[in-house]
């Protein structure tokens, strides 16, 4: 009975967890410049994440480990520093597009620019996370973060063209702006595979204390979890296919996209939107911040602990307090929230290797997993992943040059 | 190190292209502005979104406007492309500083009037920007 209520909260968290503002970013720019026709690589990162979360969740629960301490033991501190400091800067900027994110909520209820609550934002996300504990932050904002089912229902509000949907599920060249074509498409993948997610995801299992009988509860909540937070991102998809591309808008600003919603809930749309983005990103902020402080302090050995009170654990809670005040940084200087959003989508794409390709050596060792050490089918799902990551690390940086809008 | 060679190769062939379609390729986030500007006027008119929120979408557009308006008297495209993108720059210029006014004043047939003037300018700037590309 336990384990079952663990699992639906984990979905629920999982669903509400998932939904961040690179996945709306992406998927309002993909249904508004695209219609359904990339909806494909929304699948196909689906489905490569619910393995590399599956993954993660299965190595803590089986080894007690969370992934940065495992690959620093294991694998070695040399090994494991360089990818470790591109992680850092790729957390930082992806932590500011998260507060961009809240920011710019803020700026369309109360019309106040967005780069004034860079700060206020930053204290909030550092105040939850000094007094809180980790299941209530994990809980909350991801209960409150099924807000965002509103674009599900949006999507069925406007009755899409089915047949049209479902052909969008298989990859096809693009008629037109090719190079923007592939940029929105590796944006995507890069929305959904985030870094963050693994190195959050291991440590909280490691906070939540899991054990080998978890195994199957993870299981459960990546495939249910990560599905349903993707339906979220279709659902985006597919109402800026309904509403921004037929009138012409590309969503070049997220001021285009913020009325995307009052077609389907006129009164309430701007404010479901709004809300929308506001607590999906303060959702992500938090666990950005959260894995940016796992890892670091996992990899130089500190005690580290959301549970624990920040004087048990101060290099922890230093951590994250530099890096939500960096963070903060860039968008008080002026950053477009959406530009620094893309531009860090890609950037996350870039970085997959350093990812995958620990996940293809821990998930083989023994004696760390015994028998929930990968099978061949895992392996070769990974090694895929890693086939992928690599294209995605070669063709991203151009992709940006070329197709950035 | 090959990274930054095919880095350097396809930007290469990007800026290789022509004046007239570099200029068509700049002219989407105007383009999108003109019919996003229509949509936010349009859904103003509609109780749907308040007003701080059509000014700040006034102003990026204004940005967006100007901006692309320097840059495509400094280009070196075809004299004929870019006076029918200043035509078309200008009429949106004219038109969100109209849609400010009705909005102040609180005059929603302005606001509608203004939304379908933005409304054709961005379907003509889309399609001049889809005939020099060819």
């Amino acid at each position: 009975m336990k384990k079952a209520l663990q699992l639906a909260l984990g979905i629920l968290t999982a669903v509400g967890g998932f939904f961040d503002v690179g996945n709306l970013a992406t998927s309002a720019q993909a249904g508004a410049r695209f219609r359904f026709q990339l909806i494909w690589s929304l699948l196909f990162a689906t489905i490569l994440v619910i393995f590399l979360v599956e993954m993660s969740g299965r190595f803590a629960a089986a080894s007690g480990k969370a992934l940065p301490s495992a690959i620093r033991d294991h694998l070695g501190f040399s090994f494991w520093l360089g990818p470790f400091v591109i992680l850092t800067l790729v957390h930082l900027l992806v932590l500011g597009a998260e507060i961009g994110g809240i920011s710019f909520a803020l700026q369309l209820v109360t019309g106040i620019g967005f780069q004034w609550w860079a700060f206020p934002v930053a204290i909030v996300i550092w105040l939850f996370l000094w007094r809180a504990t980790f299941s209530a932050i994990e809980n909350s904002t991801s209960l409150l973060g099924l807000i965002t089912v509103c674009f599900v229902v949006a999507a069925f509000v406007h009755h899409p063209p089915l047949h049209q949907v479902a052909a969008g599920a298989l990859p096809t060249l693009p008629s037109h702006d090719g190079a923007t074509y592939w940029f929105i498409a590796v944006s995507i993948i890069g929305s959904v595979i985030a870094p963050y997610l693994f190195y959050f995801y291991s440590s909280g299992a490691v906070e939540d204390k899991w054990d080998r009988s978890y195994v199957a509860v993870n299981r459960g909540i990546s495939v249910i979890g990560m599905t349903f937070g993707s339906a979220i991102a279709l659902g985006a998809l597919v109402v800026a296919a309904m509403v921004l591309a037929p009138r012409g808008i590309h969503v070049s600003d997220y001021n285009q996209a913020a009325a995307m919603l009052t077609d389907a809930f006129p009164f309430w749309g701007f404010v479901l939107f709004a809300a929308s983005m506001g607590i999906a990103c303060l959702g992500a902020a938090l666990e950005v911040a959260l894995s940016l402080a796992y890892a670091t302090s996992q990899t130089f050995g500190w005690n580290w602990g959301e549970d624990l009170h920040p004087r048990e654990d101060a290099r922890f809670s230093l951590t994250y307090t530099v890096a939500i005040f960096l963070s903060a940084l860039i968008i008080a200087a002026g950053i477009d929230p959406l530009k620094l959003t893309l531009f860090t989508m890609v950037i996350n794409a870039a970085v997959l290797p350093f990812v995958t390709i620990p996940f293809l050596l821990l998930m083989n060792d023994r004696r760390l997993l015994g028998r929930h050490c990968n099978g061949w089918f895992s392996n070769a799902i990974v090694v895929m992943i890693v086939i992928v990551s690599f294209v995605l690390a070669v063709v991203s940086i151009p992709l940006a040059f070329i197709g950035g809008t | 190190m090959r990274r930054f060679a095919v880095i350097g190769i396809l930007v290469a062939a990007c800026s290789g292209q022509s004046p007239d379609a570099k200029l068509a390729k700049s002219l989407d986030a105007p383009a999108s502005w003109m019919s996003g500007l229509a949509m936010i006027g349009e859904k103003w008119s509609a109780n749907s979104v308040p007003r701080a929120y059509v000014e700040k979408s006034l102003d990026a557009a204004g940005d967006e406007f100007d901006k692309t308006t320097k840059s495509v008297r400094e280009s070196d495209a075809s004299p004929l492309l870019r006076n029918a993108v200043l035509k078309q720059l200008a009429a949106a210029q004219a038109s969100s500083s109209s849609m400010r006014g009705a909005i102040e004043a609180n005059d929603r047939a302005r606001v509608a009037r203004d939304s379908r003037e933005l409304a054709d300018a961005g379907k003509q700037l889309s399609e001049i920007a889809e005939d020099a590309a060819k």
